[in-house]
């Protein structure tokens, strides 16, 4: 599978992925979540923040 | 077959365990009410040695533990139903999360049992309604080596939309200086005046700033006692220990804090008493997110139209005790504004508790287990 960072549309490719993987860009490294494998489609994975509690 | 529960059906199960007041210490009515609405929803359910509600589902399959808890901080706040929120002391935490697991399991069974292939629940499921998670998580330890499970949810709020990754660590010290009685108008500092020394001492070496990644320190009480023959005095010190922290570390911080204190301007007496007492301690803990278990919460907040967010604690929860011995996949998940923990406005809105109650539906349904 040829995957594309939507962030700095570095290319590089992977044997599989599963909807709702985390990969990590290895050109720019940023995080990010496969949305669909059948077309393979990359958004930027789940923002992390911090939270009070518990 | 369960029918598909009303709305009505789910609300009553979260309105009936906030109404049972259940302070840490004093679980055993809302123990016994959750033992009655579990066997009333068709688990096989016990209680343990202390106080543990522990229920089960399914005979085969992966095992996914459910780690609630049923105690809350002190405060009774009474209980209403207003403008689509429901108002109560435990309502966000932690009976939100429990509830909305419970009615989740129950909109799942009647889904599965409609279907014409269906084999029941895909998994063994055990819900572990844990007794003291407000004080000393003693519920948690009771059963950390009673169970391995292959994936863990805490039952804490996150907001239906977040997944909770990683809490900071706790630590409570105390430290006693007790000084042979004297004048107080000699050169030596008093008990009182070394101690608040050493608390100084700390806080210059702590941060200010409340985040994941800084180490921070509160005084959590000040005693003193004079009785003429010695002067005495204590200080009881809580630490919120980022992942670089360690207890080793916490224990060097306090013995150089009072060294520290020692040196300083006004002389601490030749024959002073030290003591320095690391009461409790449990480190940071992050979950990896790459799982199986983290992709379904994923899946099923975008499926709802939600927008999922990770997030990592500034508190801590039982999941500190679990996930370094488990060590399976594992994230803290349920309804609620944990911003309103520990306060006098605790209330959880309605139709948040239903999006992660069908957020549970169709974890539970979707799962390849």
């Amino acid at each position: 599978m040829l995957c594309s960072c939507p962030e700095c549309a570095g290319k590089w490719k992977v044997g599989s992925l599963e909807k709702g993987e985390i990969v990590v860009c290895p050109e720019c490294g940023v995080e990010l979540e496969v949305t669909s494998v059948e077309p393979l489609s990359l958004e930027l994975a789940p923002e992390e923040e911090e939270d009070w509690g518990e | 077959m369960l029918s598909f529960p009303r709305m009505d059906d789910e609300v009553k199960l979260l309105y009936d365990l906030v109404e049972q007041p259940s302070f840490s210490g004093e679980e055993a009515k809302v123990s016994g009410l959750l033992v009655r609405i579990l066997t009333k929803y068709g688990w096989s359910v016990r209680s343990d040695s202390v106080g543990n509600v522990i229920a089960e589902k399914g005979q085969s399959g992966p095992l996914l533990l459910f780690l609630g808890h049923i105690d809350t901080v002190p405060g009774w706040l009474g209980v209403k139903v207003e403008n689509g929120e429901l108002h109560g002391r435990g309502s966000v935490d932690a009976k939100g999360p429990l509830a909305a697991f419970v009615a989740g399991v129950a909109r799942a069974e009647a889904t599965l049992d409609g279907r014409h292939e269906s084999r029941g629940l895909p998994a063994r499921i055990v819900l572990v309604g844990a007794v003291g998670e407000e004080q000393d998580s003693r519920g948690a330890k009771a059963i950390v080596n009673t169970f391995r499970p292959d994936y863990c949810v805490v039952g804490e709020p996150s907001g239906w939309e977040g997944i909770t990754l990683g809490y900071k660590g706790f630590a409570r010290a105390s430290v006693r200086v007790e000084f042979p009685s004297f004048h107080g108008s000699g050169r030596y500092a008093t008990a009182t005046e070394s101690v608040v020394s050493v608390w100084n001492s700390i806080s210059t070496r702590t941060d200010n700033a409340s985040s994941f990644q800084s180490l921070t320190a509160s005084l959590e009480s000040v005693s003193t006692e004079r009785n003429g023959l010695s002067d005495e005095a204590s200080a009881r010190i809580v630490f919120r220990l980022p992942p670089w922290a360690s207890a080793e570390g916490i224990a060097s911080l306090l013995s150089e804090a009072v060294e520290l204190a020692r040196a300083g301007t006004k002389p601490w007496p030749e024959n002073a008493k030290v003591t320095v007492c690391l009461d409790n301690s449990v480190p940071a803990y992050v979950a990896p997110k790459n799982n199986l278990l983290i992709r379904s919460f994923i899946s099923a907040i975008r499926e709802l139209g939600g927008t999922p967010r990770f997030k990592r604690k500034t508190g801590t929860s039982d999941m500190n005790v679990v996930a370094p011995v488990w060590n399976c996949p594992i994230l803290a998940y349920g309804p609620g504004d944990s911003s309103l923990d520990h306060t006098s406005q605790e209330r959880i809105s309605l139709e948040e508790y239903s999006l992660a109650i069908e957020v549970w539906h169709r974890v539970l349904t979707a799962l390849p287990w």
